[in-house]
Formats: structure tokens, C-alpha cells, sequence
């Protein structure tokens, strides 16, 4: 102990007890962090590289989840050797280039519309336009369908009922209608990903363009395109790559159409073929996840070697060009046109149809509570419910949980597991929704018990774990980045132990982040098709697997309160986030 | 015994050594500083104190106690090593009022609550912020974020304080303005200080005693007049204010007295400098030596003015070749010869024309040598 006397003329207490909290020479014993570290990457190894492993494995076996069968290459020489992959792949490149093309037409003019000219209503475009990404193409889908299927949708009968038109003046099976739908939320998507370059792109590149001669128009072309070309190149890799992962549209416009792409292919593999041809299923799986995982590692290597020099990071108020007031309000009319048919006309629809007795007839004394009172007495809707609400709850929390922990490593440490795991969090980003459902089949199959999760709602949850991690676990880091680290440290030395700066300013100061990350896997999750309808039994399905159910039994009103019911959950949810973060809307000038 | 040792202290990041085996022991109630070029190792120091870094190797003892024994095995983590510590950033925490900021350590230690006032607000009063507990701390300007975390580090009465960096995010009156009151509530509470800075000013005005750092390795430990006026390396000489170099040639003469003899090339032939033996700094052998001079100690006079130049005086032929106004004094640039520019700050009484022909009168005492 210091024998000098402690005491100030301050009347800061003479001698606080120095002894109380002296050191002490003798430590107890501490598992050190690493442990805990390894501890996280093994469980991450299980969610995401097991059921991989057991995929590719199981490609080259004859048997079904739960038993392996024997050895047989089958699956790939009907695919590679008999050509029949042909067909698959060309109508999947159809499909993912167009979808691509549309998307990159109309997001490169909304994006650079909004951010670098003075368009009318750019702050009610910024925030309206990305809207179909959050609504569920199951549920767009399904209502377009209803509008537009050839047989009774709403508006051949209104034709026909109107003109007198024989025959379908619209019919969205097959190519046109599953081009048509999807790039609606492809363009949302791609808008979302592009607006923030052409906002922090400094002006000062387009102003020295314009200075030296160039016609404002002629500097979009180039100027402004080719300094974010890392960014639209980049993007549009990930857009193609997601073309070739998606399975509601081509589920929902392709089947009928006879329109086969490799989603829809696999998911009719195992369900339309008696017996289910797993083995044929899980090969054109494995070919899927090398296509993908090459594309998604080619954007990467796109994105991470260009620097953007166009992002500066101080403010500045971009200079906004001046468009002729026809350029201008035509570009108004193109998104009022996009926005009627992305968002307005299929949620109308839907909500409409959950309101009247009878499908199509919608006259006023029509009007009725009946299919919602209806859905409540409904066993698969309310266990659906029941289900989504739960399912999402659990895996939005394991994420934000182990996102976390992987972001706090990442950011926080300089150990090498800290890039490892950050890896292993991406990884489910190349894994198409309907291949992680059949991976999950596989490898939960296997297992002996307690261990075997096969028809448990425990597999279901995982999979909304690991199809929720990559957005979940950079949400999280993203926070953790913006928390200096001496606001923790400072806590430390100041006398908080480990579990007091966690509880006291770690999760206080995370809140917001953590709120994000749980909103964004929940609705992942409440609005996934691929995973539940692998991997639920008797019981475990949930809302998405009912309405495809009732899609399929043509049960419409049911169908329709079922999606509003979805619609309002996961919008709920989103809206609640956007309040609690605040305005995020660019800034204006 | 000191409140503070350090043994033979080593920090390494990969294959970058950050500190080198450093030794320093600080005395109770002083303030010692380190001072360094960034990336000297000074933050990770502070750092390893604090219990924020593992050292990889040596002891810190914190009073009798022993903090950390690499070769014990022993680390005792940074919240029962019981020091304040301001942070460069403040770390004030956005989320908490004054009052919860003030009083976490407290809290963690589990005090009364009628302590926790009573400490909290003598602390608040002796950094002047009484009044202030409900205020949000988001809502705080610079200086008074910087009081905050000052009164946090102090509200426990620990036995050390760490600074890092605290003022460099202050504007430059405020900076000046808190130098002098923290060293004032420093000395008033007796705690012992070890503060660290980029920023030589403030070492200078602020410390007890310096400690320079380079490359992770210490380049002197003295009061801020001996390392300010005899560095002990080339490294500090340039480091501390401003200063003359000048390369020479040949290799010192050594002198029957035991002094030394440099030759300098001027305009009126070579002329031979004698420096005292305490003149060489460092001893590296045969290699090129340069001689050092702060512009300050450098009198300009008229060529052949009768100067009351003792033995230990010297007067070197110059010509004025710029004169810079810089308010306060004038500041010279005088050829010595064909190759050697001096600088040299003088008063504003005397002016001198640039392309004069001058007398440069400076004291042997004041030259040193450096390998």
C-alpha cells in the first residue's frame, strides 16, 4: 500500500478504501477469449459448411435424406452426359439476363433521376421505389396471377365481360409473365444498391465535364456511368447471380408455362417425380452453387480490387442538373407507371380480395369479414402463423446474437479467426434459397438422435439462421464499426468487468444496429418459401408454405387474408425500424 | 518507490516491433510524459499500463503491486488495475447524463449512494461543471466533454491518471487554456500523471520529466530544459524545436584538454570549432558526424564588432541570405559558406539586409555533436 497520505484539499474523500480495489498479485483463473472464438467458428462450421459438404457428398450417392444409398455418378451423367442441363441452363441465362437488362435500364434512370438531376418528387421516389423488394414475390405474384392467368384472371374476364373479347387479351404464364414479375423487384432491388453510389459520387467530376465542353447529357454517358461502372458491373454480377436463385417467379410463372429454370427444376425433381429424384436433384444443385459461388466470388474480386474514388467522404451538396420539364416529367410518368404496376395494383388487389365473398366480384354489398373470420378458424393459417411468428423471432435472435459476436471479432480483434468467420457468414450469399433447403434435408437427415432434426421446427429455424446471416452479420458489424472502441475500453479501465460493459454500453450503444439486424432476418425469414417448404412437416409449416398451399387448391379469399396478414407483418416490422432510426431519406437541397 | 515501473517492456504486432523493451519508473505525484513522433510506440505504452495490450514480454508493477509478469504468467485485466485514464476521443458515453458518466466507477465499485453524490459532486466542482449532472453528454461542447472524462478519471481518487492525447481535439486557445489547468489539478491532488503527446509544446510546459520516444525504443528521460537544451540524440535535437544541422566532413580531432576540434569550411578558410568533451552525444564510432546548434543561441553581429567573445565563444563569417518577419523576432538564414545555411532568430531591434555581410557569435557550450 502507498503510505503517502491520499487525502486533497478538495474534499474528494481522504482515503477511498485504496485497499478495496488494489491490485491483487494472484489472478484467478480466465478462459481466455480465443476459446470462445473457436467455440463460435465450430457452431458456424456446422450451420453453413456441414450442410454443404453433406450436399456435395449426396450428390454422388443413389439414396434419400436419411439414408445414403449407394455410390452412383447418375445424377451428373444425366445432367452433363445426356445434355439435359442444356435446356436448364440456356433458359436460366434467358431468364437471369433479361431480368438483369430490364432492371439495369430502369434503375440506372431512377438512380441517377434521383440523385443527380431535378426531377419532381425525387424525395417521394427515393422512398417508394424500393418498396417491391420488401414485398414478397410469392405474394405480388400470386396476385398479379390473379389478374392476369389466362383462364380466369380479373382482367380477361373484365375484357370479355366489357368488349366481348374471346379468348385471353393477357396471359402471364410462362416467359412474359415471369420476366415481367420479376424484374419489377429486380429493378427495386438494383435501385437500392445504386442510389447511394450515384449519391456520393462528387459533382465536382460531372461540373469539370460540362466546363470543358460537354453537353450534360453527353457527360452521363461519359462521365457518370463509367466512374461507377465498378459499382454497376458489380452489381449486376450480383443481380444475375440472384436470377439464378430465385424460385417463387418461376415456381408461380414458369411451371405453367413449361418454362423450367434451374430452381424450379430442382424443387420438380423432388416433388413432381414419383419417386423424388434426389440424387438427380442434389447434382443440378451442386452445378448451381458452382455457378453462383463463381459469379458472387468474381463480383467480390470486382469490388475488392477497384478502389471508388468517386466516394468522397466529406458532405457536399451535389449540383444537380437542370432537365427540360418534359424530360423531367416523363421521367415522373416512367416511375408513376413502375410504381402502379410494382406496388399498387398487385397490394390493392390482394387487400381487395380479402374483403369481398366472391373472388373478381367486387360490388359493394359484397363487401365482408367472412374470409377473415374464416382464416382464424383455419388450423394450417393460425399454425402458419403461429409458426412465422416464432420461426422468425428465434432466428432473428440467433443472428443478431452470433452476427454480433462475429462482427465484435472482426472489428474489435486482430485475430485471424476474425476474417474466417466473417467468410463463413457470406458464404449462405451463393447459396440459392431452394439448394439450402435441400442441403438442409441432407444433413439434418443424417445425424443419429437426439441429433437428427429432420421434420423439427429447430431445422427450419436454422435455416432462417444461415439464409439470414450474411445481411444479419454485416448489419451488425456496420454498428459495431461506428462504436468507438474506446467508448468500451474506457469502461474497462474505470472499473467495469467484462459482463457490466456489455450490459451498460455495448448492447446500449448497439440497440439501434441490433434492432436492424433483427428486423431485417425477420423479415428474411417471415417472407422465405424455399426453406419451410423443403423442410416442414405436419405441424411446422408456416405462413408462406399455407398460401402456396391455398394457391395451389385455388382457395383465393383464404389466400388473400393470408398475404395481407404477412404483408402487415412484415411491413409492420420494417416500419417500426424506419421510425426508430429516423429520417434516412438522402439529404435534399 | 515509484508509482509506476516498467521492465525491459516489449509490444509486438506481427513482425513490427511497436515498443522494445523499455524501462521507466515514474515517482509518486509526478507527471511524466511521453513524447514521440506517431507510430513510436508512446499510445501502446500507455496502452499496455492501462491493461488495454498484452505485452509480449517484461513487468509492469503498478505501486508494490504486480500488474503484469509476462514470465509469471501474471495479467491483471484492466478494470481491477484501479487507474483513470482520459481517452483521446473522451469516451464519454452518449447514452448516459454527466451524472452517470461521472459516476460509473464508482458504481462498478459498488459505493454507497450517498458517496457516489457527495464524490461526484466535489468532482464536478473542482473541474467546474457543477451544476451539470443532468445534462445529456451528447449535448456537451468540446471542453466541457474533456472535463467530464477528467472528472471520471478522477472521481475514485486512483492512485495514477493516464492521459492519451487529451487536448489534441481541442481548438488551439482551449488547448492552452486546459495545459495549465490540468497541470494544476494534477499537482493540487498529488495523483500521479503519465500523459502522452505528439505535441512537443505541450510536454514542455506540462512534465515533471520527458520521455522521447522513436521506433518503439526511449531516446532520452530528462526535465523538458534538459532535453530541450542537451538532446541526447540527433533524433531528439531534431525533434525538439528547431534546429541547425550541419554535416561534416572529417571526423572530431580529439584534444589534449579532452575537448574537441571540428573543422568547419567558411569564407574566410577552414575554421576550427572547440567543443568540450561532454559535447559528443552519441558515440558510434568512425561515422559522419553533424553539429548541431539551436537558431536561438546564435547572436548576429556587425562583422569584426568587438564581441565579449570569452575563449568558449566562436564567431563565424556569414552573409544574410533571407530574413523572414514572424511578429515577435525576425528570422535569418545566414550562408556560412558555399553549401551551409544557418538559421538564426533575433530580436527585432537590429535588422539586417539580406546579402549583409554578418558575424554569427555562438557559445561552444551550446554545440553538440551527434553521430
Amino acid at each position: 500500500m502507498s503510505t503517502v497520505p491520499r487525502s486533497s484539499p478538495d474534499g474528494l474523500g481522504a482515503d477511498m478504501a485504496a485497499d478495496r480495489f488494489d491490485l491483487r498479485a494472484v489472478v484467478p483463473f480466465r478462459v481466455p477469449p480465443v476459446v470462445f472464438y473457436y467455440l463460435l467458428t465450430a457452431v458456424m462450421v456446422i450451420l453453413v459448411l456441414y450442410p454443404v459438404g453433406v450436399l456435395f457428398t449426396a450428390s454422388v450417392f443413389s439414396g434419400q435424406p436419411g439414408r445414403w444409398g449407394n455410390f452412383t455418378l447418375e445424377g451428373y451423367r444425366g445432367w452433363l452426359a445426356a445434355f439435359d442441363l442444356i435446356p436448364i441452363l440456356v433458359n436460366s441465362i434467358i431468364f437471369a439476363s433479361a431480368r438483369l437488362a430490364i432492371g439495369l435500364v430502369f434503375s440506372l434512370l431512377f438512380a441517377w433521376a434521383v440523385a443527380r438531376t431535378d426531377v419532381p418528387f425525387r424525395r417521394t421516389m427515393t422512398i417508394l421505389i424500393p418498396i417491391p423488394f420488401f414485398t414478397p414475390d410469392l405474394l405480388t405474384g400470386i396476385s398479379w396471377l390473379m389478374l392476369g392467368n389466362p383462364q380466369n384472371g380479373l382482367i380477361n374476364q373484365f375484357a370479355t365481360y366489357l368488349f366481348g373479347v374471346k379468348g385471353p387479351v393477357i396471359d402471364l404464364y410462362g416467359w412474359f409473365g415471369l420476366i415481367f414479375h420479376s424484374s419489377l423487384s429486380t429493378i427495386a432491388f438494383m435501385f437500392l444498391m445504386l442510389a447511394a453510389f450515384f449519391h456520393t459520387m462528387d459533382s465536382s467530376y460531372e461540373e469539370a465535364s460540362v466546363t470543358l465542353g460537354a453537353s450534360k447529357y453527353r457527360t452521363v454517358f461519359t462521365i457518370t456511368f463509367p466512374m461507377l461502372s465498378p459499382a454497376i458491373i458489380g452489381v449486376s454480377i450480383l443481380v444475375f447471380a440472384s436470377g439464378l436463385d430465385s424460385f417463387e417467379n418461376p415456381l408461380l410463372f414458369g411451371n405453367p408455362g413449361g418454362v423450367y429454370v434451374f430452381a424450379n427444376e430442382i424443387y420438380r425433381m423432388l416433388n413432381f417425380r414419383h419417386p423424388p429424384q434426389y440424387n438427380a436433384a442434389t447434382a443440378l444443385s451442386v452445378i448451381l452453387i458452382l455457378i453462383t459461388f463463381s459469379l458472387v466470388f468474381l463480383q467480390w474480386k470486382k469490388l475488392g480490387s477497384r478502389q471508388f474514388t468517386v466516394i468522397s467522404g466529406k458532405g457536399y451538396k451535389p449540383n444537380r442538373f437542370k432537365l427540360p420539364r418534359p424530360v423531367a416529367w416523363g421521367i415522373f410518368a416512367i416511375f408513376a407507371v413502375y410504381f402502379l404496376l410494382a406496388t399498387v395494383i398487385p397490394l390493392t388487389q390482394i387487400v381487395a380480395a380479402s374483403f369481398f365473398k366472391i373472388f373478381g366480384v367486387y360490388k359493394l354489398d359484397h363487401l365482408t369479414l367472412e374470409n377473415w373470420a374464416a382464416v382464424l378458424d383455419d388450423e394450417l393459417a393460425m399454425s402458419g402463423l403461429k409458426n412465422t411468428i416464432l420461426f422468425s423471432t428465434a432466428a432473428a435472435t440467433a443472428t443478431v446474437v452470433i452476427g454480433g459476436l462475429i462482427g465484435y471479432i472482426r472489428v474489435r480483434t486482430r485475430h485471424w479467426l476474425g476474417p474466417m468467420l466473417e467468410l463463413l457468414a457470406w458464404t449462405p450469399w451463393t447459396l440459392p434459397g431452394i439448394v439450402l433447403g435441400l442441403a438442409f434435408l441432407w444433413a439434418w437427415a443424417l445425424p443419429p438422435e437426439p441429433f437428427n432434426l429432420y421434420g423439427t421446427a429447430l431445422v427450419i429455424i436454422l435455416g432462417f439462421i444461415v439464409k439470414g446471416l450474411p445481411l444479419g452479420a454485416a448489419t451488425m458489424q456496420a454498428a459495431i464499426r461506428q462504436v468507438s472502441p474506446e467508448l468500451e475500453e474506457s469502461s474497462r479501465v474505470h472499473g467495469g468487468s467484462w459482463l457490466a460493459t456489455m450490459r451498460l454500453i455495448i448492447v446500449p450503444l448497439l440497440r439501434k444496429g441490433i434492432f436492424a439486424s433483427f428486423v431485417i432476418v425477420f423479415a428474411l425469414s417471415a417472407r422465405d418459401l424455399t426453406i419451410p417448404l423443403l423442410l416442414y412437416r405436419g405441424g411446422t409449416e408456416t405462413l408462406t408454405v399455407a398460401m402456396l398451399y391455398y394457391y395451389e387448391e385455388g382457395i383465393t379469399t383464404t389466400l388473400a387474408v393470408i398475404a395481407v396478414i404477412q404483408l402487415v407483418l412484415v411491413f409492420g416490422l420494417l416500419g417500426l425500424e424506419r421510425l426508430t432510426r429516423g429520417r434516412q431519406v438522402p439529404d435534399e437541397d | 518507490m515509484p508509482d509506476i515501473q516498467l521492465r525491459n517492456l516489449t509490444k509486438r504486432f506481427g513482425s513490427l516491433t511497436a515498443v522494445d523493451g523499455i524501462d521507466l519508473n515514474a515517482e509518486h505525484g509526478e507527471m511524466l510524459t511521453l513524447l514521440g513522433p506517431s507510430g513510436c510506440g508512446k499510445t501502446t505504452t500507455l496502452r499496455m499500463v492501462a491493461g488495454l495490450e498484452t505485452p509480449d514480454e517484461g513487468t509492469i508493477h503498478i505501486g508494490e503491486a504486480v500488474a503484469f509478469d509476462g514470465s509469471k504468467g501474471i495479467d491483471v485485466p484492466a478494470e481491477r488495475r484501479n487507474l483513470g485514464m482520459v481517452f483521446q476521443s473522451y469516451a464519454i458515453w452518449p447514452h448516459m447524463t454527466v451524472f452517470e458518466n461521472v459516476s460509473y466507477p464508482l458504481r462498478m465499485r459498488s459505493r454507497p449512494k450517498k458517496e457516489i453524490n457527495e464524490r461526484v459532486g466535489n468532482v464536478l466542482k473542482l473541474v467546474g461543471l457543477d451544476g451539470m449532472e443532468d445534462k445529456s453528454a451528447t449535448k456537451l461542447s468540446g471542453g466541457q466533454q474533456q472535463r467530464v472524462a477528467l472528472a471520471r478519471s478522477l472521481v475514485f481518487e486512483p492512485r495514477l491518471l493516464l492521459l492519451d492525447e487529451p487536448l489534441s481535439n481541442l481548438d488551439a486557445k482551449l488547448r492552452e487554456h486546459m495545459r495549465v489547468e490540468l497541470r494544476v489539478m494534477q499537482k493540487r491532488l498529488g495523483v500521479t500523471a503519465l500523459y502522452v503527446t505528439h505535441d512537443q509544446e505541450e510536454a514542455l510546459t506540462l512534465s515533471d520529466r520527458l520521455i522521447v520516444m522513436n521506433q518503439g525504443a526511449i531516446e532520452q528521460i530528462g526535465t523538458p530544459r534538459e532535453v530541450y537544451e542537451s538532446p541526447a540524440t540527433r533524433f531528439v535535437a531534431e525533434f525538439m524545436g528547431k534546429a541547425n544541422l550541419l554535416d561534416l566532413d572529417g571526423k572530431p580531432e580529439a584534444l589534449d584538454g579532452g575537448g574537441f576540434a571540428v573543422l568547419l569550411p567558411g569564407f574566410n578558410g577552414t575554421q576550427t570549432l572547440r567543443l568540450g568533451k561532454e559535447a559528443i552525444r552519441t558515440n558510434s564510432g568512425d561515422g559522419a558526424h553533424c553539429l548541431f546548434i539551436r537558431p536561438e543561441k546564435i547572436r548576429i553581429a556587425a562583422p569584426g564588432a568587438e564581441t565579449a567573445a570569452g575563449e568558449a565563444m566562436h564567431a563565424l563569417r556569414g552573409k544574410v541570405r533571407a530574413r523572414t518577419y514572424v511578429g515577435d523576432h525576425n528570422e535569418y538564414l545566414v550562408a556560412i559558406n558555399e553549401d551551409m545555411d544557418l538559421r538564426v532568430t533575433a530580436g527585432l531591434d537590429e535588422q539586417w539586409a539580406e546579402g549583409a555581410e554578418v558575424e554569427l557569435i555562438i557559445a561552444g557550450k551550446d554545440m553538440f555533436l551527434y553521430a
